[in-house]
């Protein structure tokens, strides 16, 4: 396209993309870029110490097994939560796609919708009410079950994940829903009328023909939840360090700022790396 | 292959009737078209006889046995979709062989029978190719393998030929008929072309707002259309009220049957003078309306007087330029005007 513009229509066009590059520079390159700068000094530039340029950010990761033990533990955490929410979000698509019509499809979609509009931290304490110990949960259980229920899953690696499902299972749901709203409903027929059974159409057609949606909201859970240090920290307790916490601490309790830009772009350059070496494989699931 | 046959077959969608005591046989072997306008219910009586549909009331025989509570994974049908339904994700020779993997046949086997239907469709050779890389027609062509591969007891065709261009669907017909007979499958055919009607089945049925006005070979529901909707849907024909109001075409002579609801005459049948014909026989005067050449004949429109506007195919274009709004006469033979229901 670009390449049939002449010189008038380019200056147009570049004119009209102007903004928009310039708030790209604004909001993701510039800060991107303080950030490295930030990550290669000895010390914030805003502080009293004398400031000179280093490396000793980059190698503190290597120095202890902790950062590294720390990062396997959040791609983990990462891998959980993407797999849960493709698990649970897949099939809410499949029936909001293929089986629910009209009025009860709208009214289901909005609450699906629903975690999206209300604050993540008012989200995040309302599973502390409802996981505590004698909280929401239990107590309820209490009501429907004999005896004395202790479920114990504040402050453990579940909660985080429970939060944390909860809060990205939009995404998957969201993707997966646009990409199988996109398939036919004959092609499903034409299936049957040549035989087929329901698991034979989801494996053959449905699962490959929404796969690009399914795997576009696992690569949108999947990359935040490996940095996410809010849901750690109020629902994992003394379980609740990750690297994602780590990162946070260096920003806002011990003022590091080099080492926290250095490990966040340790971070990002890992899972740029994890995404590149699943993408050939991706890729051939898209075939 | 099979016969099929429906017996007072209801569907309703809420207050709808979609089909209202539907009752037709389809012979084994035979080549049947579902005629009906948009809304009549072709497409509804083609999905209960494929089993998408289960009747509210009535019954489905397929090789004489009852189906209609079978679903359609299990009625062995092969069915052809109006945009064709292949899947994308396949190529043409996975998705001519879905079927017979469904039915686990074993490779070599599927190998060679989907062969064997590309051949009878004309497309061997592109079964590496996927869906869109292939042109309509030959969509087309991978859409009717696919249908036809597994052997079903009946083809259930839903408008298949009216997503192509005029030359393309005139040829597909061909080639539809050409593989339905090689192949000898039960046929049903759902259109509201009627042309097309005509040019490939052996019988044809007219659906109206779910009920059926009336079934059997083309030439005789063309020849004796048992109500003025049949006439008029399966070809052109102008209608005669019986009987005929006092202002009805003044010098008009016509001797007409007795004891029919209304009578039609096909535009054909219908010859344009500029004077009183001689003989003895129909005669009607009008005044020309419009008159427009189409090759090797002219559509003209008539105002008769009292009845409305009628339509003539005049074979003999040569006849004097007559100017519109000119007096013309319509006459026809005894045996053109066709008699329709009882009185
Ligand atoms: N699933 C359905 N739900 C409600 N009404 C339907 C449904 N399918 C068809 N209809 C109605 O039934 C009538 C017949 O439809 P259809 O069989 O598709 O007609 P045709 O194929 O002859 O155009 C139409 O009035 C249509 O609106
Ligand atoms: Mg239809």
């Amino acid at each position: 396209m670009a390449g049939t513009l002449n010189a008038g229509e380019g200056r147009r066009a570049a004119g009209l993309l102007a903004p928009a590059y310039l708030w790209l520079t604004l909001a993701v390159f510039m800060p991107l870029s303080a950030m490295l700068f930030f990550s290669f000094l000895t010390a914030p530039p805003f502080g009293n110490e004398p400031v000179a340029a280093t490396l000793a950010n980059y190698f503190a990761f290597f120095e202890t097994g902790t950062y590294g033990r720390l990062l396997w533990k959040s791609v983990k955490l990462g891998l959980w939560v993407t797999g849960l929410c493709i698990l649970i979000g897949y099939p809410c698509a499949l029936v909001l796609a293929k089986q629910i019509r009209g009025r009860a499809r709208e009214a289901l979609f909005l609450l699906v919708i629903l975690p999206f509009w209300s604050n993540s931290l008012v989200r995040i304490f309302s599973w502390a009410i409802v996981l505590r110990g004698n909280g929401v949960l239990e107590r309820a259980l209490d009501l429907v079950w004999p005896g004395d229920v202790r479920l114990g899953l504040m402050f453990t690696p579940a909660a985080v994940v429970i939060g944390l499902v909860h809060s990205y299972l939009p995404y998957v749901i969201l993707t997966s829903y646009l990409a199988l709203q996109a398939i036919d409903d004959d092609i499903i027929a034409a299936a049957r009328s040549l035989g087929a059974g329901r698991l034979t159409i989801l494996r053959r057609l449905v699962l490959p023909l929404s796969l690009s949606g399914l795997l576009a909201g696992a690569v949108l859970i999947f990359v935040p939840v490996v940095g996410s240090f809010m849901e750690p920290r109020i629902l994992g307790g003394r379980f609740g360090t990750y690297y994602g916490t780590v990162v946070e601490d260096q920003f806002v309790a011990v003022f590091n700022w080099p080492l926290g830009a250095a490990l966040s772009f340790i971070l990002l350059a890992v899972v740029l790396l994890i995404l590149a070496l699943s993408s050939p494989i991706l890729r051939k699931g898209l075939q | 292959m099979a016969e099929v046959s429906v017996r007072g077959v209801t569907m309703r969608f809420g207050e709808l009737k979609a089909l209202d005591d539907v009752t037709l046989d389809f012979v084994d072997g035979g080549f049947f078209a579902l005629l009906g306008p948009s809304g009549s219910g072709k497409t509804t009586l083609l999905r209960v006889i494929a089993g998408f549909l289960f009747p509210d009331e009535g019954e489905v025989r397929i090789a004489g046995q009852p189906v209609e509570r079978v679903p359609v994974e299990k009625r062995e049908i092969g069915m052809m979709f109006q945009n064709y339904a292949l899947f994308p994700n396949l190529t043409v020779a996975e998705n001519v062989g879905f079927g017979l993997r469904v039915r686990h046949v074993d490779r070599a086997e599927e190998r060679r029978r989907v062969g064997e239907v590309l051949e009878l469709v004309q497309l061997e050779g592109l079964g590496r190719r996927r869906p869109k890389e292939l042109s309509g027609g030959q969509r087309q062509r991978v859409a009717l393998a696919r249908a036809i591969v597994t052997n079903p007891k009946v083809l259930l065709l839903d408008e298949p030929l009216s997503a192509l261009d005029k030359a393309l669907r005139v040829d597909m017909q061909i080639e539809l008929k050409r593989i339905q007979r090689e192949v000898g499958i039960t046929t049903i055919f759902v259109t509201h072309d009627q042309e097309e009607a005509l040019t490939l089945a052996d019988r044809i049925g007219i659906l109206r707002d779910g009920r059926l006005v009336q079934a059997g070979p083309p030439r005789e529901v063309y020849n004796a259309p048992v109500d003025s909707f049949a006439a008029r849907f399966l070809g052109e024909a102008n209608l005669l009220p019986s009987p005929l109001p006092d202002t009805f075409a003044e010098g008009a002579r016509l001797a007409l049957p007795e004891g029919a609801a209304a009578y039609a005459v096909r535009p054909e049948a219908l010859t344009l003078t500029p004077t009183p014909p001689e003989d003895d026989v129909n005669a009607l005067p009008g005044r020309l309306v419009q008159r427009v050449f189409a090759g090797s004949m002219a559509t003209c429109v008539v105002d008769i007087g009292g009845g409305g506007t009628w339509k003539v195919i005049d074979r003999d274009p040569d006849l004097p330029q007559l100017p519109e709004g000119a007096a013309v006469w319509l006459s026809w033979d005894a045996e053109d005007t066709i008699p329709i229901g009882a009185a």
